[in-house]
């Protein structure tokens, strides 16, 4: 069934929705689950919730294609139950040094009127991925946004371990850069 | 947290993006990127083509004079150090093949085609070595000569027509037993079809050691690479002779016609931009910079220090380039592990412009 139709049957309410969506985004939605989780049992729930979150949001969205769509549920989802399983703690995998790693591009604040509202900083942040070499920006979307093991990405494509992790480095750094100059600060 | 924000602001990334990432997984199986690695090419980019003057049939006969016998070293199970040098011709290369391809041959100058000498490419810190022909022998040695009645500490290239690797190395080794008290049977060096003898006076702190390479000049003859120390110079200048042989490269009158242009303004680039990088003087190579290049080194000048090993160039298309990747393979001590300068660039009207360059372990 194509992405249409499965969006036509949420606009319909009609439960056939949840098993077509399942069947066809269930272990595009877990992986990205599980890279953030690492825990089989959390990610499942968390597909689940991502269900019940496109059933919510169709309608009022009629999203074109319903794999990010789904993927940005899922990935929302999945760092709430992140962080409310591991709060205050340190949490574990992929997603925890994922996190880590963008630390390094984290400008410091001078003073604490100068934070940037979240809005606008995923808007620069988007504007920022416009300027990466576009296999600069693949790599950072699968690192950042699925949270893929660095192993992973560079099966994916084809690349050494160590040009993913330089990739990744001169990204950050760009950011870092980017949203100085942006005067954006955290 | 502030990691948690920027998180959630790249869960913001527009879809195509996010697409094209996918897409991008199942295309680079495929098809897209063509990597040229020139591996194994060492410092500064300071780079030789020497047409030997050697008479064919020449015996190959390195400076060696009989130095007193020392303590003797085993050397049966002595090993060539290895060297970057696997790889295809620039004649193989086809914008529809995958994977790496590593360009071994290149050239800056032409030759005539009825010679049976070939040319070379070697690359040296300037900063640490020159290099002078004298009498047929291309002769690279320390600026800073070491001083004393000490063995010379020297990298000497010589080639030799109509002979096999072979027959040289085993001429080579009958003449070594002459001069040093322990030399090794030729083994297979990294080069292709190459081999290598390691000579050795012994264990004492000044006792002469000798490597010396034979690799195949792809014109029946042999191109021999003596590299000459001491055994307190074995983790200087022997390591760093080992790390420039590494970066020796055969240039046959072939490769100089198929050579592309942007290759020749690449390496040009490349060879502007490192040596500004490592002794941080990047004022003087501002033309080869974007007006918001970010340069993110090592901020001090580590000329003097570093030692580089292998020069890799990627490049998205092989027959309209847009943009490149030089990957500078070095060390600051001959003992460090090595680091990786990162340098990408863009092609535009001609011109290769470096648009970031980093270090990474």
């Amino acid at each position: 069934m194509e992405d249409c139709q499965i969006v036509d049957l949420y606009w319909q309410r009609d439960n056939r929705a949840i098993t077509e969506t399942s069947a066809r985004y269930g272990k595009y939605c877990f992986a990205i689950a599980f890279n953030i989780l690492s825990d089989i049992q959390d990610a499942e729930e968390c597909v689940n919730d991502t269900w019940m979150g496109a059933w919510n949001a169709m309608p009022v969205h009629r999203p074109e294609r319903l794999a990010p769509f789904l993927g940005k549920i899922t990935r929302s989802v999945a760092f709430n139950r992140s962080r409310a399983k591991y709060a205050g703690k340190r949490g574990r995998g992929e997603f925890s040094l994922a996190l880590d790693e963008l630390g390094d591009c984290v400008p410091c604040s001078p003073s604490a009127e100068q934070c940037v509202q979240d809005a606008e900083l995923e808007r620069l942040v988007n504007q920022f991925l416009y300027t990466l070499p576009e296999q600069d920006c693949n790599i950072f979307l699968r690192r950042y946004w699925y949270v893929e093991p660095l192993t992973e990405i560079a099966t994916k494509y084809g690349l050494k371990l160590n040009t993913v992790k330089t990739s990744l480095y001169r990204s950050r750094m760009k950011l870092k850069r980017y949203l100085e100059k942006e005067e954006v600060f955290l | 947290m502030k990691q948690d924000r920027l998180f959630h602001a790249i869960g913001s990334a527009d879809t195509p993006l996010l697409e094209r990432s996918e897409r991008a997984s199942h295309v680079r199986k495929a098809n897209i990127w063509v990597k040229w690695c020139l591996s194994a090419a060492a410092c500064f980019l300071v780079i030789f083509s020497f047409l030997f003057i050697n008479q064919k049939n020449e015996k190959v006969s390195p400076n060696i004079t009989t130095p007193a016998a020392d303590i003797t070293t085993p050397a049966s199970d002595i090993t060539a150090p290895p060297n970057n040098t696997s790889g295809k011709n620039w004649s193989q290369l086809s914008g529809a093949e995958v994977g790496d391809f590593h360009l071994l041959q290149l050239s800056y100058v032409t030759k005539t085609s009825n010679t049976k000498k070939s040319d070379f490419i070697i690359y040296i810190n300037e900063a640490l070595y020159s290099g002078r022909e004298q009498n047929g022998t291309y002769i690279i040695q320390s600026n800073d000569p070491v001083s004393g009645n000490l063995p010379e500490c020297t990298l000497k290239i010589t080639q030799t027509s109509g002979v096999s690797t072979a027959k040289a190395a085993e001429q080579m080794m009958l003449d070594l037993k002459k001069a040093y008290t322990d030399v090794s049977a030729p083994t297979k060096s990294s080069f292709d079809n190459g081999l290598y003898i390691h000579g050795s006076n012994g264990t004492a702190w000044n006792a002469k050691q000798l490597d010396v390479y034979f690799i195949d000049n792809q014109q029946g003859g042999v191109f021999v690479i003596t590299a000459s120390y001491f055994t307190e110079a074995a983790e200087g200048h022997g390591a760093r002779f080992s790390d420039m042989i590494g970066t020796f490269r055969v240039i046959t009158a072939s490769d100089e016609a198929d050579s592309p242009t942007w290759f020749s303004q690449l390496k040009n680039t490349a060879a502007a931009v490192i040596p500004a990088i490592f002794s941080d003087q990047m004022a003087g190579a501002k033309s080869y910079l974007t007006n918001d290049a970010l340069i993110s080194t090592y901020g001090e000048d580590i000329s003097k220090d570093a030692s580089v090993q292998a020069i890799d160039y990627t490049v998205d298309n092989d027959k309209a380039p847009t943009s490149a990747v030089i990957s500078v393979r070095h060390r600051l001590g001959t003992e460090d592990s090595y680091s990786y300068l990162t340098i990408e660039l863009f092609y535009k009207n001609g011109q290769w412009l470096v648009h970031f360059a980093g270090v990474e372990k």
